[in-house]
């Protein structure tokens, strides 16, 4: 059924939609690891907001949650698929991957390769969106303690590589 | 490299990620208001995964239920009306079943009118298995007899063993009664209800019961003067009238004691002494005549021991008021069962039955006597057939079967079929158990399928390098 927009929430939307894209679209993407899917979740997040948008008070923490728990699922059904494409014999498809010669950003992303989409998605918020801890939890539908948890495990991981990085 | 560092790194990593510049938020808005499409991959409703959660625990529940209830469907509940009646006929099992622990008590599950009591087990009750049995004159309902076993004493090998327990001629009752120490009271547990009610003695006394009248309605016991492990030793005599609930002391005590018992259809008790003795003494409960002593039998060098006769006098010789059947011991060990006509000593009886050395007499039925051997619960006829094996006891090694007592009145016209085993509802403690195992399988299944859900995720989600 065709949902009314009335012009005061179609400036609310707006105004959210053009500042919060680009920083959600990177978060997707670090989560999934694919740039089209990224895009696709957040554009379906914003959607879904806006079918939602009388239930919705606060527009950024929903989009954050309906963002990450959009990647989950779509790791998910990756999984699946990857199954199935090594059953039937053909290669698992790659995610696209974002061209960075720079050897730092290599490096980078080398060590975030080494933890899970979870840990990858606690890191962004927490040190590119500067969220606090529940804050973050609050994205990620856990606890404080499960978010402090998955920063530090995380960290460890990021400390380990990217200080052999440094080191060599 | 410090922490500072490496947030920074991030910061400028996540930074330059490159956003290419989505759909306007006009196209997203017209999407939104673009009803969803119909077809392609459905996306679940939120409310499925409540939904499975929910049915999840319903099933977890249902299946908690299942074990808590579905084995009580046999339960009779506090009032034995579902019991097994002896109007749907009196059945002994061809087979008693091995020892088993799930065996409902009592007082739980009432087993309604009972064909025999027996003690089925290894060692005492408490550390070892023995157990007191009620067996339903369906033939195939069990239960524990748990005042019995509560009743019990510490013996002298530090076991833990039951009180003596005699069953009513009618099957409807059991009388509990405790001889290792002074009590005040005599139990009679009504196998129809399961309810236990408590006779008092006074003065208080150590008793065993030893028999009761033909019509279940007196109960002789042995007033014992001290309290003894195994019941013997210098004993009275009372009766316990169960209508009244007033005991009456029909004599003082007897330096030989009383070792067995027997109350004929009239007003008479027949009593041997302990150990078993011949001659045996009777007394009338009527008339308050002292005793006499009855002749020994013409074999009965070894002892004497007495079983009440049948109510309905379906002995051979028709039914008369003063009889009982007499196990009779010789020199050589050999045991002879015979009928005993008290009032008539010339009555015309049939021959003594020859009842081996190892086995034990129960009580008689039209054409034989009942006895106990190492097989089970034997028949042996009176026309010297051999004998037949009614009742099998349990050689599955779960421990032996004896103290083995019939309804006197009831086992004549029993039969003997291939019957099932009722043990009635299983105990909580069971139930606990496998409710508690059940919900753990179930969490441990929940919490894998988890686990691994989220292993696959991480192990195929790495971002490339």
């Amino acid at each position: 059924m065709p949902v009314e927009i009335v012009p005061p929430r179609s400036e609310v939307f707006d105004a959210v939609y053009v500042v919060h894209y680009p920083p959600l679209v990177r978060l997707a993407y670090v989560t999934t690891g694919s740039m089209p899917a990224a895009e696709d979740i957040v554009q379906d997040a914003f959607v879904e907001w806006l079918r939602r948008y009388d239930d919705v008070e606060s527009p950024v923490p929903y989009l954050r949650r309906a963002v990450v728990s959009r990647c989950t699922s779509w790791i998910r059904r990756r999984v699946v698929e990857r199954r199935h494409a090594l059953l039937i014999g053909h290669p698992p498809a790659e995610p696209s991957v974002v061209a960075s010669p720079d050897r730092d950003a290599v490096a980078v992303r080398s060590a975030l390769a080494r933890i899970s989409p979870r840990q990858r998605s606690a890191v962004f918020l927490r040190f590119y969106l500067d969220l606090s801890v529940p804050e973050i939890g609050e994205a990620l539908d856990c606890p404080s303690g499960t978010v402090k948890s998955l920063l530090h495990r995380a960290m460890a991981v990021l400390h380990r590589h990217l200080g052999d990085f440094d080191d060599a | 490299m410090t922490p500072e560092p490496v947030a920074s790194l991030l910061r400028e990593h996540f930074d330059v990620i490159p956003v290419a510049p989505g759909p306007t938020a006009a196209e997203l808005r017209a999407r939104a208001a673009a009803p969803e499409p119909a077809s392609g991959r459905r996306r679940p409703p939120p409310w499925r995964s409540a939904l499975l959660a929910v049915a999840a625990a319903a099933a977890a529940v249902v299946a908690v239920l299942a074990v808590a209830v579905l084995p009580g469907l046999g339960d009779h509940g506090s009032t034995g009306a579902a019991g097994p009646r002896v109007d749907d006929g009196v059945t002994l099992p061809r087979k008693l079943p091995g020892l088993s622990f799930l065996t409902a008590k009592v007082s739980q599950a009432p087993p309604g009118r009972a064909i025999a009591v027996f003690r089925q087990g290894a060692w005492g009750t408490r550390w070892g298995t023995t157990q007191v049995i009620v067996l339903g004159v369906d033939g195939r309902t069990y239960r524990r007899l748990d005042v019995a076993e509560e009743r019990g004493n510490w013996a002298a090998d530090g076991e833990w063993s039951a009180a003596p327990v005699l069953l009513a001629p009618d099957g409807l009752s059991a009388a509990v009664a405790d001889p290792t120490r002074v009590t005040s009271t005599i139990d009679v547990v009504d196998l129809t209800t399961g309810q236990s009610h408590p006779y008092r003695l006074d003065p208080p006394a150590a008793v065993s019961p030893l028999a009761w009248s033909p019509t279940g309605r007196s109960l002789i016991y042995a007033v014992l003067d001290g309290p003894s492990e195994d019941g013997q030793g210098p004993a009275g005599l009372a009766v316990l009238d169960i209508d009244s609930g007033r005991s009456r002391r029909v004599s003082e005590s007897l330096p030989d004691g009383v070792g067995s018992a027997a109350p004929t259809a009239g007003s008479k008790v027949i009593v041997a002494g302990d150990p078993p003795g011949c001659p045996m003494r009777v007394f009338d409960l009527t008339d308050g005549d002292g005793p006499r002593d009855l002749p020994a039998g013409s074999d009965c060098a070894g002892g004497a021991r007495v079983v009440p006769a049948p109510a309905d006098g379906t002995d051979p010789g028709g039914a008369r008021e003063d009889r009982v059947v007499v196990e009779e011991q010789n020199e050589r060990l050999r045991k002879t069962a015979r009928l005993l006509d008290i009032a008539d000593p010339d009555a015309a009886l049939p021959e003594p039955v020859d009842i081996g050395s190892e086995n034990w007499l129960v009580g008689w039925r039209p054409g034989g006597m009942l006895v106990t051997t190492s097989d089970g619960f034997v028949e042996i006829p009176t026309d010297g057939a051999p004998q037949r094996v009614l009742t099998r006891f349990s050689e599955s090694g779960s421990g032996s079967v004896y103290d083995w007592q019939v309804a006197a009145n009831l086992v004549p016209d029993a039969v003997v079929s291939r019957t099932g085993v009722d043990r009635g509802p299983w105990p909580w403690w069971w139930r606990i158990t496998l409710s508690s195992v059940l919900v753990s399988v179930f969490l441990v299944w929940l919490i894998a399928r988890r686990r691994r859900s989220r292993r696959a995720v991480v192990d195929a989600s790495r971002m490339p390098d």
